[in-house]
C-alpha cells in the first residue's frame, strides 16, 4: 500500500486536491505581494532607472526568471536568462515550442499573462537613449510610454492581432498619435499612408479604409509590421513573425523587415524556430532550452561550429540542399516537464554525448570565444578536470 | 441588405400563419369556455332559458359555431384586415383596451431595462477585469442571486419589508387612494411611485443574466490577440478596455438586448399580477383565465411579432456592430 501511494505522488503529473488547493493559496500569496509591489503610487525613480552595462546595447537580460504560477505548480518559463542586444544588430532567438522564447519577449515588454505570470528576479535593461530603465520594476506608465514608441512587437498570430472592428487606418493612426501628441489628424493620416507604402502595401488609400478581415494573411502580416515601426522603434521584437505565412510571402517580409531595419537603424529580436530564418537575417544567434540559454553566440560560430548537443541536433535536424539523407535527423525524447525541473542539465536525458559530469549540478557557462558562450559540461575547462568542477559545485 | 431584409419578412409571415393557426387550436381546446361560463351564469337566473339553449344562442353570437379550422379561418380573414373584434371580457375592441394598458407595461419594462444596462454591464466589465477577486466573487453571488431567486419570491420580500414593515409603498395598483385628488404631476408622480417596487423586482431578477453574459464575453475578448497588441502599442489600460475591448463586446451584447427591445412591449405578467399593475400581462392574463379568445389571440400573435422582430433587429444591429458580417 505504501510503496504504491509513494509510487504515484512521484508522478510530476499526478496532482491531488489538497495538494493543489496549497499551492493555489500560496501562489496567490506571492503573486497578491508582488502585484501589491507593483500596484504603489509614485514609485520613485531609483527602483526603475539604472545603467546600462555596455551603453551600445539597447537591450540586457541579465538572469532573468519569469514564472507562471499555476494550480499544478510554479512553471518556470525562463529561468535565468542573460544575453544582449546590441544596437542596429538582429538577435535570433531559437529552441523548441515552448522553450520560453516568446516569454523572455512578453517580459521585455511586461505583457506577460498578469497575476499568473511574473517576472520574479533579475534585471531587463532598455536603453531609451537617455536614460537605461530596468523594465522589470518599472512603472505601467513608463511602460506605457516604452511600448509602441521604443519597443515594439511583431506578434506571430496575424490572423488575430488586428481588432476585427476598427478600419486600419484607424489601428495604425492610434499609435502614432498615441506617442505623437503634437502630429495634427492630417499629419497622423499621412504618417500611417507613408507607413503602409513602407510595408509595401499597393493600394494604401484604400486599405487605410478597410476591415482587418478584407486582408489576406500576408497583408495583416504587413499592417502589424506597420504599426510596429510607425514610431521608428529603438527595438523590434518579431516573435516569429513568418510562420502563418506562405514561403513566398515568408521571403518577402524578412526582405522588409531587413531593409526597414537599415532604414530606421533599430535593432531586431527575431523569434523563430527556422533555422534558414535565423542563418539569413540575425548576427546574433542565442540558442534556448526548456528556460534557458544553453548556447549563443554569432551567427557563423552557431552554424558552423555548434557546441551544445541541442545545437548539434538542432543543425543536424535541417534539411541541406544537395544533401542526399534518406530520414532528416531528430532529437530524440522531448522537453522535460517544465514544474518542478531538476536541478541538472536539462537536455541529459536526450542528450547522445553524456559525460560523467553530467551527472552533476546544472552546468555553468564557458566561453569558448568573446561571443561564443555555452553551457555544457563538454566544454567545461578541460574536459579531464569535468570530475573536479562538478565536485567543486557539489560543494 | 434590402434582399435580405425582404426575405426576412416574406419568412416572418409564413412562421406568424403557422404560430397563429397553433394558438387560437390551443385556445379552442383550453378547458375554460367563456360561452359555457356565460352560459351557466345566465342560466342560474330567474325565469331564464335551460343551459343548453343559452350555450347553443351564445356560441352563434360569439361567432363559435363549426370546428377550428373554420374558426380560424374567419379569425384570420379579419385579422389580416386588421379587425381583431371586441374583447368578450372587457365589452370593447380590442385594439382599444391594448393602447389602455400597454403603456403601463412599457413604462415598467422600459425602466427596468435601462437600469439593467446600467447596472450589469459595469459590473459585468468590473468583475471580468477583476477575475477571481473578492469584488468578482461579491458581484457573482449577487448575480447568482438575481438569478435563481423566483419573481415572487423577490416581490414578496421587497413588499413585506418596504411595504408591510417600513410602509413607504403601496402593497398594490398603479394609483394611491388619493389619486383623483392630486394635480396632473401629483398624479404622475403617484404612480411613479406605485412602479419603483415591480421595476426593482424586475431589475433584480433579469440583471444577473446580463451580468454575467457581459463578464463572460469580456474574459474572452481580454484574452484575445488583439487585446495584447493594443497594449504592446502602449495605450492606457482604461483605454485597452473601455475602447478596443468594450467595442469588441458590444457585438454580443447588442445582439441579446437587440433582442429583447420588442419584449418591453410584452409585459411582465408575474411582476404584473403580483402588484396587480394593470399592464398588457396581466390584463391578458385575466382575459386568458377567463377564455377570451379575441383578446388572447392579439396578445399572443402580438408577442409572436415581437418575437420575430427581435431575432430581426438582432440580426440588423449584428450586422452594424461587426464589421464582418455586413450584408452586401
Amino acid at each position: 500500500m505504501n510503496f504504491f501511494k509513494k509510487e504515484s505522488t512521484k508522478d510530476a503529473n499526478y496532482i491531488s486536491a489538497k495538494e493543489s488547493r496549497a499551492i493555489s493559496k500560496e501562489n496567490k500569496r506571492i503573486t497578491d505581494e508582488i502585484e501589491k509591489k507593483r500596484k504603489r503610487k509614485n514609485i520613485p525613480e531609483e527602483e526603475y532607472v539604472t545603467k546600462m552595462k555596455n551603453s551600445n546595447n539597447v537591450v540586457e537580460f541579465d538572469n532573468v526568471h519569469t514564472y507562471f504560477f499555476t494550480d499544478i505548480g510554479t512553471v518556470k518559463s525562463v529561468d535565468g536568462v542573460s544575453f544582449d542586444v546590441p544596437q542596429g544588430k538582429t538577435v535570433g532567438i531559437v529552441g523548441e515550442s515552448g522553450c520560453g522564447k516568446s516569454v523572455t519577449s512578453l517580459s521585455l515588454m511586461q505583457l506577460v499573462q498578469r497575476p499568473q505570470g511574473q517576472t520574479v528576479k533579475g534585471e531587463i535593461r532598455f536603453n531609451t537613449g537617455e536614460q537605461a530603465i530596468n523594465v522589470v520594476n518599472a512603472p505601467m506608465e513608463t511602460m506605457q510610454k516604452l511600448r509602441g514608441n521604443y519597443m515594439s512587437m511583431i506578434f506571430q498570430e496575424p490572423m488575430t492581432s488586428l481588432n476585427p472592428v476598427f478600419r486600419i487606418g484607424s489601428q495604425v493612426d492610434e499609435v502614432i498619435a498615441l506617442h505623437n501628441p503634437q502630429m495634427s489628424k492630417e499629419e497622423v493620416k499621412n504618417r500611417t499612408i507613408e507607413m503602409l507604402e513602407l510595408v509595401g502595401i499597393a493600394n494604401c488609400e484604400g486599405v487605410y479604409k478597410m476591415y482587418p478581415h478584407e486582408l489576406s494573411g500576408g497583408m495583416r502580416q504587413r499592417i502589424c509590421i506597420a504599426m510596429g515601426l510607425a514610431c521608428n522603434p529603438r527595438l523590434i521584437i518579431a516573435d516569429e513573425p513568418t510562420t502563418a505565412l506562405d514561403v513566398t510571402i515568408q521571403a518577402q517580409i524578412l526582405d522588409l523587415l531587413r531593409g526597414l531595419k537599415d532604414k530606421i537603424n533599430s535593432s531586431i529580436m527575431l523569434i523563430t524556430h527556422d533555422l534558414g530564418v535565423i542563418a539569413e537575417m540575425a548576427d546574433y544567434v542565442v540558442v534556448m532550452y526548456a528556460g534557458r540559454v544553453v548556447e549563443q553566440g554569432t551567427v557563423q560560430e552557431i552554424f558552423k561550429t555548434p557546441k551544445h548537443p541541442y545545437t548539434i541536433g538542432l543543425m543536424a535536424s535541417k534539411p541541406v540542399v544537395g544533401k542526399d539523407v534518406d530520414r532528416l535527423y531528430s532529437i530524440p525524447g522531448k522537453v522535460p516537464n517544465p514544474v518542478n525541473m531538476p536541478d541538472y542539465c536539462y537536455f541529459r536525458d536526450r542528450c547522445e554525448m553524456c559525460v560523467e559530469a553530467c551527472k552533476g549540478k546544472y552546468p555553468g557557462q564557458t566561453s569558448l570565444s568573446p561571443t561564443h558562450v555555452v553551457n555544457c559540461y563538454l566544454y567545461a575547462e578541460g574536459a579531464g578536470s569535468n570530475e573536479k568542477n562538478e565536485m567543486k559545485e557539489g560543494q | 441588405m434590402k434582399k435580405f431584409l425582404i426575405r426576412r419578412l416574406l419568412l416572418s409571415i409564413v412562421i406568424l400563419f403557422f404560430v397563429s393557426f397553433i394558438i387560437y387550436s390551443i385556445e379552442r381546446c383550453l378547458p375554460t369556455s367563456y360561452v359555457e361560463g356565460k352560459a351557466r351564469q345566465m342560466s342560474q337566473k330567474a325565469g331564464a332559458k335551460p343551459y343548453d339553449e343559452l350555450l347553443e344562442q351564445l356560441t352563434n353570437s360569439y361567432g363559435l359555431e363549426g370546428n377550428i379550422l373554420q374558426g380560424y379561418a374567419k379569425w384570420l380573414s379579419n385579422a389580416v384586415k386588421g379587425e381583431f373584434g371586441d374583447s368578450w371580457v372587457w365589452s370593447k375592441p380590442v385594439t382599444e383596451k391594448f393602447k389602455e394598458v400597454i403603456w403601463y407595461s412599457f413604462a415598467m419594462s422600459g425602466i427596468s431595462f435601462v437600469f439593467q444596462v446600467i447596472i450589469a454591464i459595469p459590473l459585468g466589465i468590473l468583475s471580468a477585469r477583476k477575475q477571481y477577486s473578492r469584488t468578482d466573487y461579491a458581484v457573482t453571488v449577487f448575480a447568482l442571486i438575481g438569478i435563481s431567486l423566483p419573481t415572487f419570491f423577490i416581490a414578496t420580500l421587497l413588499k413585506w419589508v418596504f411595504s408591510i414593515n417600513l410602509g413607504w409603498f403601496d402593497l398594490y395598483g398603479i394609483v394611491g387612494r388619493m389619486h383623483e385628488q392630486l394635480p396632473p404631476i401629483g398624479q404622475v408622480l403617484d404612480m411613479g411611485k406605485h412602479l419603483i417596487l415591480p421595476v426593482v423586482t424586475l431589475t433584480v431578477v433579469s440583471v444577473g443574466n446580463l451580468m454575467r453574459y457581459t463578464r463572460t464575453n469580456m474574459l474572452e475578448v481580454l484574452n484575445s490577440d488583439y487585446i495584447r497588441t493594443a497594449r504592446a502599442k502602449g495605450l492606457s489600460e482604461n483605454k485597452v478596455i473601455n475602447y478596443h475591448a468594450f467595442r469588441n463586446i458590444l457585438i454580443p451584447i447588442v445582439t441579446l438586448l437587440g433582442s429583447t427591445i420588442p419584449t418591453l412591449f410584452g409585459g411582465a405578467m408575474i411582476t404584473e399580477t403580483l402588484f396587480q399593475i394593470p399592464g398588457i400581462g396581466y390584463i391578458s392574463y385575466m382575459s386568458l383565465t377567463q377564455g377570451d379568445v379575441p383578446f388572447t389571440m392579439f396578445y399572443m400573435v402580438f408577442l409572436a411579432i415581437l418575437t420575430l422582430a427581435g431575432t430581426l433587429i438582432a440580426d440588423i444591429l449584428y450586422a452594424i456592430v461587426d464589421p464582418r458580417v455586413r450584408v452586401n
